[in-house]
C-alpha cells in the first residue's frame, strides 16, 4: 500500500480574544493512494479545521499548529513536512490545488460570482501547469465534460449564478480535479444538496477516484455517506480522534461510547426501534471538559474519565480507540462491548 | 396506528385540488409574465393522530403546501377542509379574522431555530406570545403554563429568562416546539424541524416529537428531505415532484414496494452502506425542471428511465392501485413496470433481527 499522507498527533489551536480554542487536539491518521478515509463528527469536532490545516489555509495570525506533523509523500522525492512550510510560500502553492485539492461545502459561497466558471478553473491550471491560455481553456472544457456538465463549450463561459446547486458543486469538483490531484479532500461536499443530486456527486467522486487512483478524505457528519464511500473511518469529538477503525468495524462493532451513541441516534431505514440519542449537546469551544472530552455525555463514564484524558488503546492492526474502558489495567464494572 | 385503523379514522384535513401559482412580474408596469406553479393540483387527506411525511427535492412544493395549510399563503384555487367542533371549515376561503380561531388548532414548527426565534425576546416570552395573541389565561396562568411547557420539552423552567443566543441549536428547536404547542393545537406542520441539527440532537428532537404526539394526540404533517428521518417518524409518506403528488403510501410500502419511478429514484439515491465494496446503482440524471415551465404530460418524464410516448403528452392522475388501494400513484405505467425497492421483504426481516 502506498501511503500518500501521514498525520501524527496534530494540534491546531486558535488564539482569540476570549482565550485558546483547541480546535484540533491530537489527530492522527494515514492515507493510502486509491483509498477513502472518512472523517465523521458533529459540529465543532474539528474535522474541517483538520483539513484546512493540511492545506495550510489557516491564517498563522489566528491559528497555530502547536504540535504534530503532516507528512506528504510526493510521487517523486523525499516526503514534505507540511507543518513546516511557509503557508504563503511557493512550496505549498505548488502542492495546494495541484497535488492536494479540496472541494468545499458550499458551492454558492466558494465560487467567485464575478468570474466565469471557465476563468476560475483556468486559474488553477495556469498556476500549476506550463500551458498556454488556449490549452488551459481546452482542459477546463474537458474537466467540465468529465464531471458531467452538458454543453461544456457553452457552460465554460457562464457565471456561477447561471448554474444550479448541483451544477455548481460539479464545477467545484471540476476545479479540484483540473490538475489531477493525488489527494482530494471533500469537506461535506453533498450537505447542501438534494438526495438525488447527492447520489450523482458521490457516484462521480468515486468514479474519478477509481480512474485516477486518487486518495480521498471524505469529511461529513452523515454516517450514511461514510458507510457508502469510506474504507477507513476516524470519529472525532471536540478536536480529538476517539476511534479509528475500518468502516465495517465502525458500523458492526463500534468500540467508543460516542461512536455507539452516534449509531443509535441515526434513523436507519428498516430498523423499527426507538432512537437512543446521546444526552446533552456538544459543549461550546470554551466549555471544554477536563479529562475525556466525551465524559459529561458518556453513559459509561468512570472516575478516571473525568480526571485524565485517555490515551489511544490499540485494538487491532488498523483500529484504536481513546477510551478508558479499553484499559486492561482498570477494573471495569460492566461489560464495555 | 396501523393503516387499517387509519382507514376507519376520520380525516381531520381534506385537501382538494390545491394550487398555488406565484405570479412573475417584470418590466416597468409589473406586468405578470408567467407563473411559478409551486403547488399544482394536489389532493390528499390527513387523519387524526397520524404523521404524514412529505418528501421531495427542493422546488417540489412541499414547504409551500405546509405554508398553505397554516395560511401563510393563500392558495390560488382549491379547498382545504379542516374538521372543527362546528363541522368542516374550508381554510382556503377564510379571511384574517376568521383564521384566528383555526390557528389555535393548526401550528407550525420551523426549520431553522436560529432564524425563527426573535433574538431580543426572552425564551419565556417567546413561548407565551401565542397565548397572549389568543388571550388565553391571566398573566400568572400564562407564566405557569410556559413553565410547564419548558419542562415538557425537556428544557426546565430555569430557561424562562434566557435569550435564544444562550441556548444550543437543539435547545432552540425545543423552544420552537414549546411555542408551537403552547396553545394546544391539534395539528402541527413540522417543516424540516431537525435538518439543521447534529445527529445526536436530531434524535432527541425526533423522540420528543413522537412522545408529544402520543401524549397529546397530535397530528403531524412532517416535511423533510431526509428519507431516513421520514421513515422513522411517519405512518404514511407522500412523494412530491414539481408541485404534484407522485405517490402516497404507508411508509413501509414506500420502501418495500415503491410504485412510482420517482420514488424508486429517490430510494436509490439514499446513501447506503454496501459491505464488501461499493454498490452499483442507477442515478437520476439532471436537475428538477423549472416550475415556471413544467414539462408537458407527466412532469417527471424528462428524467424517467421508463418514459414512453403517452408520458410526454398526457398527465397521469393520482389514483389508487387496483391490487393495493392503500397506495396511490400518478403514473401511466404503474401496473406495468417492476421497480427496485430499498429493501426486499426478506432483507427487512434480516435488518430487524440483526438490530434487535
Amino acid at each position: 500500500m502506498e501511503t500518500v499522507l501521514e498525520v501524527d498527533s496534530l494540534k491546531t489551536y486558535f488564539y482569540i480574544e476570549q482565550g485558546v480554542v483547541r480546535a484540533v487536539d491530537g489527530v492522527s491518521f494515514a492515507l493510502q493512494a486509491g483509498k477513502t478515509l472518512g472523517i465523521v463528527g458533529e459540529s465543532g469536532c474539528g474535522k474541517s479545521v483538520t483539513s484546512r490545516t493540511i492545506m495550510r489555509l489557516l491564517s498563522p495570525n489566528l491559528a497555530r499548529i502547536v504540535a504534530g506533523s503532516i507528512k506528504y509523500y510526493p510521487a517523486e522525492g523525499p516526503p514534505i513536512e507540511l507543518t513546516q512550510v511557509d503557508p504563503y510560500g511557493d512550496q505549498i502553492r505548488d502542492i495546494r490545488g495541484n497535488e492536494i485539492a479540496m472541494i468545499f461545502q458550499e458551492p454558492m459561497t466558494s465560487l467567485n460570482p464575478v468570474y466565469t466558471i471557465g476563468q476560475q478553473i483556468m486559474e488553477a491550471i495556469l498556476l500549476h501547469q506550463d500551458v498556454s491560455k488556449e490549452e488551459a481553456r481546452e482542459r477546463a472544457i474537458d474537466v467540465l465534460r468529465l464531471v458531467g456538465i452538458p454543453l461544456p463549450e457553452r457552460r465554460v463561459d457562464q457565471y456561477p449564478h447561471e448554474f444550479s446547486g448541483g451544477m455548481r458543486q460539479r464545477a467545484m469538483i471540476a476545479m479540484a480535479l483540473s490538475c489531477n490531484p493525488r489527494i482530494l479532500i471533500a469537506d461535506e461536499p453533498t450537505t447542501a444538496l438534494d438526495v438525488t443530486i447527492e447520489a450523482q456527486i458521490l457516484e462521480l467522486i468515486q468514479q474519478i477516484q477509481q480512474d485516477n487512483h486518487m486518495a480521498l478524505i471524505m469529511i461529513t457528519h452523515d454516517l450514511n455517506v461514510i458507510g457508502e464511500v469510506a474504507d477507513h473511518v476516524i470519529v472525532m469529538y471536540l478536536g480529538q480522534v476517539v476511534e479509528s477503525a475500518p468502516v465495517d468495524d465502525i458500523f458492526d462493532n463500534p468500540k467508543h461510547p460516542y461512536t455507539q451513541g452516534l449509531l443509535n441516534s441515526l434513523p436507519m431505514i428498516g430498523r423499527d426501534k426507538r432512537l437512543e440519542p446521546i444526552t446533552g449537546s456538544v459543549p461550546g469551544p470554551h466549555e471544554r471538559p477536563r479529562g475525556c472530552p466525551f465524559a459529561p455525555r458518556c453513559p459509561q463514564v468512570m472516575d478516571v474519565c473525568r480526571a485524565e484524558s485517555p490515551p489511544r488503546f490499540v485494538l487491532g492492526p488498523a483500529s484504536d480507540v481513546a477510551c478508558w474502558l479499553y484499559d486492561e489495567t482498570i477494573e471495569v464494572g460492566h461489560d464495555p462491548g | 396506528m396501523t393503516p387499517a385503523e387509519k382507514a376507519g379514522a376520520d380525516a381531520i384535513l381534506e385537501i382538494q385540488d390545491l394550487r398555488l401559482h406565484f405570479p412573475i412580474k417584470a418590466g416597468l408596469l409589473k406586468k405578470t409574465v408567467g407563473y411559478v406553479k409551486a403547488v399544482d393540483g394536489v389532493s390528499f387527506d390527513v387523519y387524526a393522530g397520524e404523521t404524514v411525511g412529505l418528501v421531495g427535492e427542493s422546488g417540489s412544493g412541499k414547504t409551500t403546501i405546509g405554508r398553505c395549510i397554516v395560511r401563510l399563503y393563500k392558495p390560488t384555487t382549491g379547498s382545504m377542509h379542516f374538521r372543527t367542533e362546528a363541522g368542516p371549515v374550508d381554510i382556503a376561503q377564510l379571511d384574517k379574522r376568521e383564521l384566528l380561531p383555526i390557528r389555535r388548532d393548526i401550528q407550525m414548527l420551523f426549520q431553522d431555530p436560529n432564524s425563527s426565534l426573535n433574538a431580543r425576546i426572552r425564551v419565556g416570552d417567546i413561548i407565551a406570545e401565542p397565548l397572549e395573541i389568543h388571550a388565553i389565561g391571566t398573566a400568572d396562568e400564562r407564566r405557569s403554563r410556559v413553565e410547564d411547557l419548558l419542562e415538557q420539552v425537556g428544557l426546565g423552567a430555569e430557561m424562562f429568562n434566557r435569550f435564544p443566543h444562550q441556548l444550543s441549536g437543539g435547545q432552540r428547536q425545543r423552544v420552537g416546539v414549546a411555542r408551537a404547542l403552547s396553545i394546544e393545537p391539534r395539528f402541527v406542520i413540522c417543516d424540516e424541524p431537525v435538518s439543521a441539527l447534529d445527529v445526536s440532537v436530531q434524535a432527541q428532537v425526533l423522540n420528543l416529537l413522537a412522545d408529544l404526539q402520543e401524549e397529546l394526540g397530535l397530528t403531524y404533517v412532517f416535511i423533510a428531505h431526509d428519507l431516513s428521518v421520514v421513515e422513522y417518524i411517519s405512518d404514511r409518506v407522500m412523494v412530491m415532484y414539481l408541485g404534484k403528488l407522485m405517490e402516497t403510501a404507508p411508509t413501509r410500502k414506500i420502501f418495500e414496494k415503491p410504485a412510482h419511478p420517482y420514488t424508486e429514484a429517490l430510494l436509490n439515491s439514499i446513501p447506503k452502506r454496501a459491505p464488501g465494496g461499493h454498490r452499483k446503482r442507477f442515478v437520476l440524471t439532471g436537475d428538477i425542471p423549472s416550475p415556471v415551465n413544467p414539462p408537458a404530460g407527466c412532469v417527471f418524464h424528462t428524467r424517467c428511465q421508463y418514459a414512453v410516448e403517452i408520458c410526454r403528452t398526457e398527465t397521469p392522475p393520482l389514483k389508487p392501485l387496483p391490487e393495493d388501494p392503500e397506495t396511490s400513484v400518478a403514473c401511466h405505467l404503474a401496473e406495468e413496470v417492476t421497480l427496485q425497492p430499498y429493501y426486499t421483504a426478506e432483507e427487512r426481516r434480516n435488518l430487524e433481527s440483526s438490530r434487535a
